[in-house]
């Protein structure tokens, strides 16, 4: 498989160079440019857990990672597979400035490739499964936020939802690419990118511009000369962050580094397997931190008007935005007309409409909540009135005790301290 | 039960005739409490309307979670009190470990009933003596606080919802009590201005996560944030108009299981007030700046041009061009003698 793409290299326009990672010790294939990746000058990035390159790693099936203790039980490995899951959390608690409102493309790599069968069923039906899944998981935490998708196939860039903010359009539109079509031919990074620059020149000015791509491939059917799109990109202040499947390729790498102020780490991932990947698909759906240097050079932040309508009375109307007969809906406070759904811009006299619960939905990334340390002597948890078990934790400022599962729920679901929440001492302020 | 759901329905169902046996069949529910028993709310409460009484709330509550028991062998209540002041939130039903101790304690009863069903008996016995000893052990600086104007006790029904959304959270993880419904009913008396705004939308959120409709029963001045709340999470918002009266509007209105909310209509009102809550000044605004980095809403735009929450410059072009007036034109004379 791999000796295969390695000839395909030579194929297309561009000669773009891959180091692949070893899969298997029996397949003895070494990478072609070593040098080239000593001069990108970050060696240190591909490093493996064993402290050599991550292509000399043995291949770790997900079974071997669980061993049974002494006594045959598996209790010990979930404890700490559990400890593993909240020190990823633990990262996670502190507040930095991200970009929440956001016009994101999604690329697909819908060529050849994806009809591999490593990931299953194949690469191409697991990759719009994670797709669905995003656009969904997108909309829930990034409400006033838009998509636009992409797909790259027979070397030419395919549109396959425009830039909006239903999730329902996106939704269908993704179903249909794959009823309707399998994935075929080479894909193209370029054409795919000046499309995704297209898309994104009409977006909203105040919004981030972002593009995450899905790579399937090791090569790319270019047109021209891709350096001179990554640097418009850079101009146009896009960021590009690129999900691998087979092995990490040199133009990706430049394309991240590059758009990203030189943050490899966080833009460009190669998926270790079918869990990894969906990982790796979920995590675009966090609004990516501020960068310091980007902070630096952009005179500033804006500012946006916001209206928050209240719901009309149950009267049938016409909108303003689709001048449909409608029950209900929402009334500018701006200009006093209606529309049917939110958010949405006021079609008069374009206010942006939203309800203040979408705002809320992403208040918990500006006002995380702090890690709750372990408490091992345990006690009855706060949440749910239960005997805490092991694996209690006591949050640092009311000092009250959770089980795993109210620890969990507070960190993931709610967001807030229940026992902070709880306390009325100190509380008692003169009115000012 | 079938000819019950059959005449009640009958019209409305052709389309949900399948839903008909969901609903038949009897799954159990959790009906959640929470009593506002905010001191400085309760007072102004009375003050305004004298027919608000708290024997009449606690009565009232009582014999709603009794009914909801009595509907089904498997169903479940519990209680919990927000905004006490000694206390802040505490779960009184079931009790916990720590208030069971000191409540065995005592010897005689205040319920004094003969022939009373045994589970309503544990139920209501252990609310009304744990109201009642709460009210006992409210310290003598909660006197001072009543009688003074100028203080302001922050609200806590948004922690006693977290902890009933954790409670129901862990009750639906356990094997026996997977399939459990459950529902929250806050019976609230304090204003918006008792409620931190963000750990409000945060429960909202989460409780929409779930499924979890938060009925709101309003004693006392509107609320904005509990009427929202409402109308994201499919329940029911009620501003009691006839508090004595408080016991049908429990057992109509507040009654209606989350299974069958799809097919009756819901008696919410019908418009709901969506404003926000400025960071800065706490004001409720209806048109407001947000910040682009952090969704802050700010109702004036700050003087020094940074966001108040997360410090992040504004572009100064795009804050003088929010400040322009609008104006109005002169007419171009010349054109107008052509
Ligand atoms: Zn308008
Ligand atoms: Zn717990
Ligand atoms: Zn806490
Ligand atoms: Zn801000």
């Amino acid at each position: 498989m791999d000796i295969d793409e390695d000839d395909a290299i030579v194929k297309s326009g561009v000669r773009t160079r891959a180091t692949t990672r070893k899969r298997n010790r029996s397949q003895k294939i070494v990478a072609d440019d070593e040098d080239e990746q000593i001069e990108t000058g970050k060696p240190s990035a591909l490093k493996g857990a064993g402290g050599g390159y991550a292509w000399e790693d043995e291949y770790r099936r997900s079974w071997d990672i669980v061993q049974e203790d002494a006594s045959g039980s598996l209790e010990g490995i979930v404890s700490d597979l559990v400890d593993a899951r909240k020190r990823r959390r633990a990262g996670a608690t502190v507040p930095v400035q991200r970009g929440i409102i956001r016009t994101v493309v999604l690329i697909l790599d819908y060529s050849g490739v994806m009809r591999e069968k490593d990931v299953r069923p194949t690469r191409g039906v697991a990759m719009i499964e994670h797709a669905v899944e995003f656009v969904g998981e997108f909309f829930d935490q990034n409400p006033v936020s838009q998509v636009a998708i992409v797909a790259m196939r027979n070397g030419i860039a395919h549109i396959v939802s425009e830039l909006g903010g239903s999730p329902h359009e996106h939704i269908t539109a993704l179903r249909q690419l794959r009823t309707r079509f399998d994935p075929e031919g080479e894909p193209s990074l370029q054409n795919a990118l000046n499309m995704a620059r297209g898309v994104l020149a009409g977006g909203n000015e105040t919004a981030t511009r972002e593009v995450v791509i899905i790579f399937g491939a090791l090569f790319s059917a270019d047109p021209g000369n891709i350096h001179k799109t990554i640097s418009a990109l850079v101009k146009e202040r896009i960021t590009v962050r690129v999900i691998g499947l087979t092995a990490r390729v040199a133009v990706c790498e430049e394309l991240c580094s590059k758009t990203s102020f030189g943050d490899v780490k966080s833009t460009y991932h190669v998926a270790l397997d079918e869990n990894h990947f969906k990982e790796l698909v979920m995590e675009c759906v966090t609004p990516l931190a501020v960068t310091k240097r980007a902070a630096e050079s952009a005179s500033g932040f804006s500012l946006v008007k916001m209206g928050f309508p209240s719901r009309a009375s149950a009267e049938v109307g016409l909108c303003a935005c689709h001048s449909q007969a409608i029950a209900g809906g929402y009334v500018c406070p701006q200009c006093g007309s209606k529309v049917c759904t939110l958010p949405t811009v006021c079609p008069c006299c374009s206010l942006t409409l939203v309800l203040s619960t979408h705002l809320a939905r992403s208040y918990h990334h500006l006002f995380p909540l702090q890690t709750f340390d372990d408490c091992p002597e345990g006690g009855i948890c706060l949440g749910c009135g239960e005997e805490s078990g092991a694996g209690a934790a006591r949050c640092p400022q009311c000092k009250e005790i959770f089980c795993v599962d109210c620890d969990v729920f507070l960190h993931e679901t709610l967001h807030t301290c229940a026992g902070c929440e709880s306390k009325t001492k100190d509380t008692i302020t003169k009115k000012s | 039960m079938d000819a019950i759901s059959d005449r009640a329905f009958g019209e409305s169902s052709a389309s949900t005739a399948a839903n008909i046996h969901r609903v038949v069949d009897e799954t159990p529910s959790l009906l959640t409490v929470i009593l506002d028993l905010h001191p400085l709310a309760w007072k102004s409460c009375r003050e305004t309307n004298d027919k608000i009484d708290f024997r009449n709330v606690t009565a009232s509550m009582l014999v709603m979670m009794n009914s909801h028991l009595a509907l089904n062998s498997g169903n479940r209540v519990s209680l919990y009190i927000a905004n006490s002041f000694s206390q802040g939130v505490k779960r009184v039903y079931p009790e916990e470990t720590s208030l069971k101790d000191t409540i065995l304690e005592k010897d005689g009863s205040l319920l004094k009933s003969v022939g009373i069903y045994g589970q309503f008996k544990v139920l209501d016995e252990n609310i009304l003596d744990t109201l009642d000893k709460l009210f006992h052990n409210e310290p003598e600086r909660l006197r001072d606080i009543i009688n003074k104007d100028d203080v302001f006790v922050k609200g806590t029904i948004t922690g006693a919802i977290s902890r009933a959304l954790s409670a129901i959270n862990k009750l639906q993880k356990h094997e026996e009590t997977l399939n459990m419904k459950a529902r929250v009913l806050v019976i609230s008396v304090s204003g918006d201005n008792t409620i931190p705004y963000v750990s409000m939308m945060n429960t909202i959120f989460a409780a929409q996560k779930m499924k979890i409709s938060i009925d709101v029963c309003k004693l006392g001045e509107k609320s904005i944030f509990l009427q929202q709340t409402a109308d994201a999470t499919n329940g029911v918002y009620m501003d009691i108009k006839y508090p004595n009266g408080l016991i049908q509007y429990l057992s109509n209105a507040f009654f209606i299981e989350p299974l069958l909310r799809p097919m009756i209509v819901l008696p919410s009102n019908t418009s709901v007030d969506f404003r926000a809550s400025c960071f800065v000044t706490n004001k409720v605004v209806d048109i407001g700046y947000v910040c682009s980095v952090c969704l802050c809403i700010l109702s004036v735009i700050p003087g020094d041009e940074r966001c108040p929450t997360c410090h992040s410059p504004f572009e100064h072009s795009l804050v003088t061009k929010l400040k322009r007036k609008p104006k109005v034109l002169p007419l171009d004379v010349k054109r107008m003698k052509k």
